[in-house]
């Protein structure tokens, strides 16, 4: 028998929880999001607080900090969207909750494999965007845009939030039309870019519980309208002013009470120093261009400042 | 002379201190300030040399009263002179710590006048940075050989990580590389540094928010192949400063040959890039792998082999200890075997409380066979083809690739020397 779930991490473990309470074994787990033409198929409905669920019952059984593990491991390989997950971590959640123990270390059983091959990619990936998002200054706020394999945007924006929490930044994911808004000191609300749309994540309680705060924006969001998406480029100040709650570039966006020092530092143009730094760093007899795009993939390259070719008709020579 | 030349000359000067890393303090935002550390700290970018960027890592000025042979701004070389303000250099910082260029500030200097008012200098910076701005990132400070006491109780209480460089590991290498710094002027910070960091540890603990001394630690640098040190040398002094003087990370940078002199090696020659990484694996061996020192170079060897890896060069000599039974061994006797690090160490040792490993299994579990397999046991099983003797072992795990590309630059150069004009 075929399970169909709904799209999405909490439809995934509702399918789970359906096959364990029932003791059901599927042939296969399949999404919503793809068409079928097998019938001997069942839908599975989407169980509200399956993911509490899943986190209390792993902890009672298993220990507190590892069954904590275990569903971040699950959620992580989830977030790595390869194709055929959905099969292996059910193998992974049942393999752990039946021997009661973090079956992470498994790896000669190849669904485990699997999983901690998905999990470690997402994590090595979001590990390396902390280091490659950067930052360029619009008028009145930060702006970052990305293009990642994986869907880290729920991993990185807490350290973000946390690290320049006095700064109003805005972090696009382009390959899923996403952003997450940052106000100065203040929440963080992710957004789809192409209505400006807030994202209601179904159960904000995992994310929560790694640190992000998420606000489900109630209300009607002010002044959405239907604008084209914007393709991967340069900037759109058109897409973020929308976002409600962003500034006007009219506001003096002080939050923090700036100093002198650092209101005639917001004023330069810091990228091409950048790029001066770094050119300036390397020795030319240690030269070793494979190192380099070895740690420094070149996939990471599009949005790196110190890669992009330096503005036409730049003063800085 | 403006901000950007000032960025090239003083990036330039400080690029051969090597020590990069932005790691060893978890601290999150404060709420007030901008800013936080990652315990693992995290990388923003490589160099064409390969080498990570995490921290913008400048010399507060280039000028130095000091002329020491190896170093590109010694007093006698003729080359552009700049220095930055506190000022300038703390918005220097903040500017590219809110576009996530960097970690945070690592921070030497040249001597002016003398190691004291450098170093207040210095202290100037940090503290525009720590308290008027509220800067909680990262920052990396060297301290200056010969500087007071009290001057390096302060810096260490504004600063993450405090390093000197010891440069040379023997008194006549830097009486004869570095005639003005004297090993006293070298030791005594360091000294002062481990105290303070001892002493800090108790204050903690009776109370939990006492302000921290250089909560990563502290490390060093020395430099490989400028004189005729030893392996030995090296790696002895490397375990002392390990055991007694408890750093964190000792750092080897391979000489580049820059100045001109008949105390240092030609100009011509390569530098020892390979002998580093070596030196590194080495490092890597005795703080993780619980090698000591004597085990992988001794006065019968005083230098590491070249051509091999020193853990399989280790093994290679004692053959005796080998082969290891992968489901009964202990954890040290399995990280001794070449092919088992300590992620599939732990996991062979995790695995074991529930399952018989099997040979098959090994691979997955992440151990490099193409190594491992000739020195273990599974489940009784020789898991390699046939049991070879020393000679063709030493053929199989020599590290061909990285000999034959040192070997390829020292011939390419000598090659250059050789070569008649017609």
């Amino acid at each position: 028998m075929f399970i169909r779930y709904e799209s999405g991490f909490d439809g995934l473990l509702s399918a789970v929880a359906y096959c364990l309470r029932h003791k059901v074994l599927p042939q296969g787990l399949l999404p919503d999001s793809e068409p079928t033409l097998l019938s001997d198929c069942l839908n599975v409905a989407t169980e509200y607080g399956v993911r509490r669920l899943f986190v209390k019952t792993l902890q009672q059984r298993i220990g507190r900090q590892q069954g904590m593990q275990i569903m971040e491991t699950a959620w992580y390989a989830w977030l790595a969207e390869l194709p055929g997950i959905s099969e292996d971590l059910y193998a992974f959640i049942r393999l752990a909750l039946q021997q009661q123990v973090d079956p992470s270390g498994q790896l000669y059983i190849p669904e485990i494999a699997h999983v901690t091959a998905a999990a470690r990619k997402t994590g090595n990936q979001a590990h390396h965007y902390l280091g490659f998002l950067r930052f360029s200054r619009q008028q009145e706020f930060y702006l970052a845009d990305f293009e990642p394999d994986c869907h880290v945007l729920p991993l990185i924006v807490p350290h973000f939030a946390d690290r320049l929490a006095d700064q109003t930044f805005v972090i696009r994911d382009l390959r899923r039309q996403l952003a997450a808004l940052h106000l100065a000191h203040g929440p963080v609300r992710l957004f789809r870019l192409v209505d400006a749309q807030p994202v209601r994540d179904e159960n904000p309680w995992l994310l929560q519980n790694t640190g992000m705060r998420m606000i489900r924006d109630a209300g009607p969001v002010a002044d959405v309208s239907n604008h084209r998406q914007e393709p991967a480029g340069p900037v759109l100040a058109q897409t973020a002013g929308r976002m409600p709650g962003l500034p006007a570039p009219s506001d003096e966006n002080n939050p923090s009470g700036l100093n002198e020092i650092q209101a005639v530092a917001e004023d330069q143009d810091f990228a091409p120093l950048w790029r001066q730094y770094l050119q300036h760093l390397s020795i030319p007899e240690r030269r070793n261009l494979k190192l380099q795009k070895a740690n420094m993939p070149k996939k990471y390259w599009p949005y790196l400042t110190e890669k992009e070719e330096a503005p036409q008709g730049a003063s800085s020579e | 002379m403006d901000l950007m030349q000032k960025l090239a000359i003083l990036g330039e000067s400080a690029r051969y201190d090597v020590s990069c890393s932005s790691s060893g303090i978890s601290r999150s935002g404060d709420g007030t300030g901008i800013g936080n550390a990652s315990l693992g700290g995290i990388c923003h970018s490589w160099t064409e040399d390969g080498r990570c960027v995490s921290l913008l890592k400048v010399l507060m000025t280039n000028y130095c009263e000091y002329d020491c042979l190896y170093c590109a701004n010694r007093h006698s070389n003729d080359i552009p002179r700049a220095a930055f303000t506190p000022e300038e250099l703390a918005s220097l910082t903040i500017g590219f710590y809110r576009r996530n260029y960097i970690e945070g500030l690592f921070l030497s200097s040249g001597v002016i006048k003398n190691a004291d008012y450098t170093l207040e200098r210095m202290i100037g910076t940090l503290q525009i940075l720590r308290n008027d701005l509220h800067f909680n990132g990262y920052i990396h400070a060297k301290a200056i050989p010969g500087a007071s006491t009290d001057l390096i109780r302060t810096l260490g209480f504004l600063a993450d990580r405090v390093s000197v460089n010891i440069e040379q590991c023997t008194e006549q290498g830097l009486n004869m590389l570095a005639p003005q710094k004297t090993a006293d002027a070298i030791a005594r910070p360091m000294l002062d540094i481990h105290r303070q960091i001892a002493d800090n540890r108790d204050e903690i603990i009776r109370y939990r928010h006492a302000p921290q001394f250089a909560p990563a630690g502290q490390s060093t640098q020395l430099i490989v192949g400028a004189s005729p040190e030893r392996d030995l040398n090296i790696l002895t002094m490397t375990q002392k400063l390990y055991d007694q003087y408890q750093l964190k990370r000792v750092y080897y940078s391979a000489y580049i040959p820059i100045n001109r002199d008949s105390r240092l090696p030609a100009l011509t020659q390569a530098p020892p890039l390979l002998r580093e990484h070596r030196l590194y694996q080495a490092d890597w061996l005795m703080r993780f792998y619980h090698f000591e020192a004597k085990e992988l170079v001794d006065r019968s060897q005083p230098d590491l082999d070249l051509e091999i890896d020193p853990k399989c060069s280790w093994a290679l000599r004692h053959l005796d200890r080998f082969p290891v039974e992968i489901n009964q061994a202990d954890y040290d006797t399995l990280l001794r075997v070449p092919g088992i690090g300590v992620r599939s160490a732990q996991r062979i040792v995790a695995a074991r409380r529930s399952h018989r490993l099997r040979p098959e299994d090994l691979k997955a579990m992440g151990l490099v066979m193409k190594r491992a397999s000739w020195f273990i046991l599974c489940d009784g099983h020789y898991t390699a083809r046939h049991i070879p003797d020393a000679a063709s072992l030493r053929f199989w795990l020599a590290d061909k690739q990285g000999y034959q590309r040192q070997s390829r630059q020292q011939l390419s150069l000598e090659d250059v020397a050789h070569v008649h004009p017609l």
